[in-house]
């Protein structure tokens, strides 16, 4: 599986404003809102979701990188948005670190298999410290598009 | 060194609520613990690490420790996957209205 291939462009926050966990999950499920790929009446119920989900264990895995997810009958494929935080985010990880690269998930219910492997393509990716530095290097979503893009063809 | 074969029975596979629970069940340990699928290893220390095993239920992983306690850890993570995770019992995802993964 290719990070292009769920990754929504148009969605991507380069700079997100959000200072705490729960203003980040909702500001970039308004991102793919906004992309047109969540539909107006279910983006509450996803953060909510996701919320309730962070509240299991945090998705905060180390390195600076949480994967907030979830599953929601109103997607038909797996998707998923990325967001950078210049200032760090409070996540509750496992590393007790601070979170500045995001990855958010929001998959059908009924394709398990689909989220293993988005989750598996992520963290290949995430576990390369080059990946991670200029991911959050990266100030505009064409750039970020471009380094996900170039570690697709094993570029990065 | 220790080594056993566990079986992922959980229906949504090794996700990261799991893995999670890997990790935490081996952070005391400071020998050398990894789970194995075909020729994917991961560090059991490591939820990114785990995660790449991408471990769909009914997949066999194999567990290897070695190092002071390696019979206690490989126990716990077979208890573990024996008992499906505690965290991932039915019941626990309904109450807080999640699937849990």
């Amino acid at each position: 599986m290719k990070l292009t291939e769920f990754v929504v462009e148009r969605a991507i926050i380069p700079d997100l404003k959000a200072t705490t966990k729960d203003e980040a999950i909702k500001e970039m499920i308004a991102g793919l809102r906004n992309a047109g790929r969540i539909a107006n009446d279910h983006d509450g119920q996803i953060v909510a979701a996701i919320l309730k989900r962070e509240e299991l264990g945090s998705t905060g895995i180390g390195r600076g990188v949480a994967v907030p997810h979830t599953k929601h009958p109103s997607v038909d494929s797996l998707i998923c948005t990325v967001a950078i935080s210049r200032g760090g985010l409070d996540f509750a990880s496992l590393d007790g670190e601070d979170v500045y690269i995001l990855f958010l998930l929001v998959s059908p219910p009924d394709r398990p298999g689909d989220h293993l492997r988005g989750l598996e393509t992520i963290t290949r990716h995430l576990k390369s410290d080059d990946f991670c530095r200029f991911l959050r290097q990266s100030s505009t979503q064409a750039q970020v598009w471009d380094l996900l893009s170039e570690a697709d063809a094993g570029q990065t | 060194m220790i080594r056993r074969i566990v079986t992922v029975t959980l229906e949504n596979g090794l996700h990261m609520v799991p893995a999670s629970e890997i990790a935490k069940a081996v952070r005391d340990f400071h020998g050398r613990v990894v789970l194995r699928r075909d020729n994917i290893i991961a560090d059991a220390h490591s939820v990114l690490d785990l995660l790449q095993l991408r471990a769909e239920c009914g997949t066999n992983l194999e567990v290897e420790a070695e190092g002071d306690g390696d019979a206690l850890v490989v126990d716990a993570i077979a208890q573990l996957f024996a008992l499906n995770f505690a965290v991932e019992r039915p019941t626990a995802a309904r109450r807080a209205g999640t699937d849990g993964t």
